[in-house]
């Protein structure tokens, strides 16, 4: 997988001068919301207001997705609306089922004109059912290059109160990686809603990392920094890597042991891993 | 006439006299034999100490202050300073008319003046910069006379050149005693240095301390010496601290400002600066707080320690001195109450005149020995000349600083800035109002790319080895206009309503009325 998606920012569809900035955050991702962050009367001028955004500035390497609307109506206009822009992902919400990605591969297929520039898909997880489900909404299309995670409406859904410590999301977090890990994509966790506080979002973006995700939300340009540092492999990640790759190579039996520690197949696919990523953000 | 920068300019403005039009950031020497402007030379009776008058009318008419006089004042406390409007009520008041302001700054606190630019009892400006509605009544002509706008370096030669004579020099001091000693870190209304007031204090021919608090005893710290000083007033009110820091200080949480001073760092330390003994001036815009936290942040982590820092100061500048990540700073302007007050307890936050700081016309100025500074920009062309004074409707929005001084001086200089400041690009063919010329400016770091002048082919050839992305400016004005694209011109008449000086006494610019919808 090339992609690298340590963080993605929501920005508003109806916001144009949010749009404008876009490219200044230097943000892995963007998704340019249509759902929740504009209200219903605004929904077709937030439409148009991206496209023309995304014609117009073009966005070049900035890993532009568009939030759709999961509603009868407002899904199909806006899929067929962004089908042809040069984004690289339409992020289909409040999935819940096998049958909602197939039929959002089905209106791809219809509005696409150059089908080798079909959209990727991002489903995002965000309710008790979804969770239930993952296995085979990750299954469903080989289109999905990353599932987000929504924290607020999978808690609603389940009745949970949100925690600092985050007991309440743990399964499903949990599910969605080991899904996620299965079919080789990448899993975006929920943003921190904290904007104030960095050691909340350090700390929240560490237990993502720990438990596998590839990535965090961030809702502010402000929080992509912090999120990116706990996401970048550190120096002495990259350096232990190089380790085990350089022993591999050189080593003449299956067995080898770098810095005292035995290396099996896990510790190396985990060492090409990092040092990949390290190559694609320019940091190795 | 047109100057070697292609702005045309006349050779004689009203009020202001003939035009020597700029030749070169360098290309303009003092008269051979010329000496400096001499203050008057006073006599004081032993015993007779006490110089506190009552009131400023009382002032005005024990010095004889008459019409056509200049007055001069500091703008230490920026927004917050209530003592020039007071001054020129008064002068009002008795009757005065065709005065001239000498200022170091015009504020927003200052719209009290336009009623007496109206009247005519100012009739003359001279100053570094201006805002708000003293800006505006400018900007649309209805002054009869140009102002003259100076940077700190040019104002400092000006003043000691005889160019700039000021006949009273009213100097707002937080603190003075009853024998005229002043400082402006001591009492209610502190503000720090009063490093834009000191020459000012130095030639005039009469120098009024203004202040809210007078003590007996000597002051043990002191700013503005009694030898120089002729009365002491002391008024309910002189200005309000907290206008110091209005809209400039606190860290910047936008991203994208933060990213550019990230940038900006990055250029200096590629540049190899970042070492012992290394030197600069950061200013006070968002970027440059950033950009001088993240430098402090640098200098701890290498276990280095920088020469002097200059300028503004910033409460991040003397966070370094006290960390001892930095020998010392000489200021001409407290940034903000933090700094305003380390300068009475710390030996190293040296309070400086402008002469030191900057003047072009000495045996060498502080900014001669900048590393590294970091300017502002409303505009920057293609020819890398900035506009830092007028907005995007013709109207000044605040002073043109130690702009063209600090860049003159320094081995780089280094804009920071939006590539897009509300929907208008911040590169442009021709600036508005060209303030600092572009063989002075080295660098620029957007937030949408970086750029240096074709100038410094040694600075490209640098940040290339080291990996870094350069744009040429050309290509920033393409990626600006592409998104925004080109703004109106603004329309102006043929009124000059001010002239730009150069720091060596040169005409840079004049600025023309705007024309009203």
């Amino acid at each position: 997988m090339d992609l690298v998606m340590r963080n993605i920012l929501v920005m508003p569809g109806n916001n144009p001068s949010m749009l404008l900035k876009a490219p200044c955050f230097n943000a892995d991702g963007y998704i340019f919301d249509l759902e929740d962050a504009v209200f219903l009367k605004e929904k077709d001028a937030a439409r148009r207001l991206v496209v023309k955004h995304v014609n117009k500035l073009g966005y070049k390497g900035c890993n532009i997705c568009v939030r759709v609307n999961n509603e009868k109506g407002l899904l199909e206009k806006d899929i067929e609306a962004i089908a042809n822009l040069d984004i690289l992902a339409v992020i289909v919400p409040k999935c819940e089922n096998a049958q909602i990605i197939q039929y959002v591969e089905s209106l791809l297929d219809k509005y696409t004109i150059n089908k080798e520039k079909k959209l990727k898909i991002m489903p995002v997880i965000e309710s008790g059912k979804g969770v239930f489900n993952i296995q085979e909404i990750v299954g469903a299309s080989q289109n999905i290059i990353v599932v987000h995670f929504g924290a607020g409406d999978y808690s609603s859904s389940i009745g949970a109160n949100i925690t600092k410590i985050g007991n309440e999301l743990l399964f499903a977090r949990s599910m969605i990686i080991n899904a996620c890990s299965i079919h080789n994509i990448l899993a975006m966790d929920t943003p921190c809603l904290d904007l104030e506080n960095e050691e909340v979002l350090r700390t929240e973006a560490e237990n993502s990392r720990n438990l596998g995700f590839s990535g965090k939300i961030v809702i502010n340009p402000r929080q992509i920094e912090i999120v990116n540092k706990v996401f970048t492999p550190s120096e002495k990640e990259i350096e232990f890597a190089k380790k085990i790759i350089k022993a591999l190579d050189e080593a003449s039996s299956g067995v080898i042991s770098v810095d005292g520690k035995m290396i099996d197949i896990a510790i190396t696919k985990k060492a090409e891993k990092i040092l990949a990523i390290a190559k694609r953000i320019g940091v190795l | 006439m047109k100057n070697v920068l292609g702005r045309e300019v006349p050779d004689f403005v009203p009020g202001y006299g003939k035009v020597t039009p700029f030749k070169g950031a360098f290309k303009n020497f003092p008269e051979e034999g010329k000496r400096k402007a001499a203050p008057l030379i006073k006599y004081a009776i032993p015993r007779y100490g006490n110089k506190v008058v009552n009131n400023l009318e009382e002032v005005f008419l024990k010095i004889g202050i008459k019409d056509g006089m200049t007055l001069s004042f500091h703008h230490h406390f920026r927004n917050g300073d209530k003592i020039l409007t007071q001054v020129i009520d008064v002068a009002a008041k008795l009757g005065l008319k065709n005065l001239t302001v000498a200022a170091s700054g015009i504020m927003l606190s200052h719209h009290g003046l336009v009623p007496h630019l109206k009247s005519g009892v100012v009739t003359h400006i001279d100053t570094n910069g201006l805002m708000g509605a003293v800006a505006e009544y400018i900007a649309k002509g209805k002054m009869e006379n140009p102002i003259v706008i100076r940077s700190h370096g040019g104002r400092a030669r000006a003043i000691e050149a005889g160019d700039l004579h000021i006949y009273v020099a009213f100097m707002g001091a937080s603190c003075a005693d009853i024998y005229g000693n002043m400082n402006g870190c001591e009492g209610n209304s502190i503000f720090g240095s009063i490093g834009y007031g000191i020459l000012d204090s130095q030639y005039a021919d009469y120098v009024v301390a203004v202040t809210d608090m007078v003590q007996e005893i000597p002051l043990s710290f002191i700013s503005i010496p009694q030898t120089r000083v002729d009365y002491v007033v002391k008024l309910d009110t002189i200005g309000d601290s907290k206008g110091i820091a209005t809209g400039t200080l606190s860290l910047t949480k936008d991203p994208i400002q933060l990213d550019i001073a990230r940038n900006a760092l990055k250029i200096v330390d590629a540049l190899g600066f970042i070492k012992d003994g290394f030197s600069f001036q950061t200013g006070g815009g968002g970027p440059s707080i950033a950009f001088t936290k993240f430098l402090k942040d640098l200098v701890k982590e290498r276990n280095i320690k920088a020469g002097f820092a200059m300028g503004g100061i910033t409460a991040t500048i003397v966070e370094m001195l006290e960390e001892g990540l930095l020998s010392h700073a000489y200021d001409t302007q407290s940034f903000d109450l933090y700094s305003a007050k380390s300068i009475r307890k710390n030996q190293n936050h040296i309070e400086v005149g402008c002469d030191f700081y900057a003047s072009p016309f000495n045996n060498g100025c502080a900014v001669n020995g900048l590393d590294v500074c970091l300017i502002g920009a409303f505009e920057v062309d293609l020819d890398f000349n900035i506009n830092c004074l007028t907005g995007m409707d013709g109207i000044a929005r605040t002073g043109i600083g130690g702009n063209p001084d600090t860049a003159a001086g320094s081995k780089v200089s280094i804009v920071t800035a939006n590539l897009i400041r509300s929907r208008v690009p911040t590169i442009v063919e021709k600036v508005h109002t060209l303030c600092t010329p572009g063989e002075s400016v080295d660098v620029i770091v957007t937030d949408r790319g970086i750029a240096v002048n074709p100038l410094r082919q040694d600075l490209i050839s640098t940040l290339t080895q080291k990996g870094i992305k350069l744009n040429t400016i050309e290509e920033l004005k393409e990626i600006a206009e592409n998104i925004v694209g080109v703004p109106e011109e603004i329309k102006t008449t043929d009124k000059v309503v001010a002239v730009i000086e150069y720091r060596d006494g040169t005409i840079l610019d004049t600025i023309r009325q705007v024309k009203e919808n």
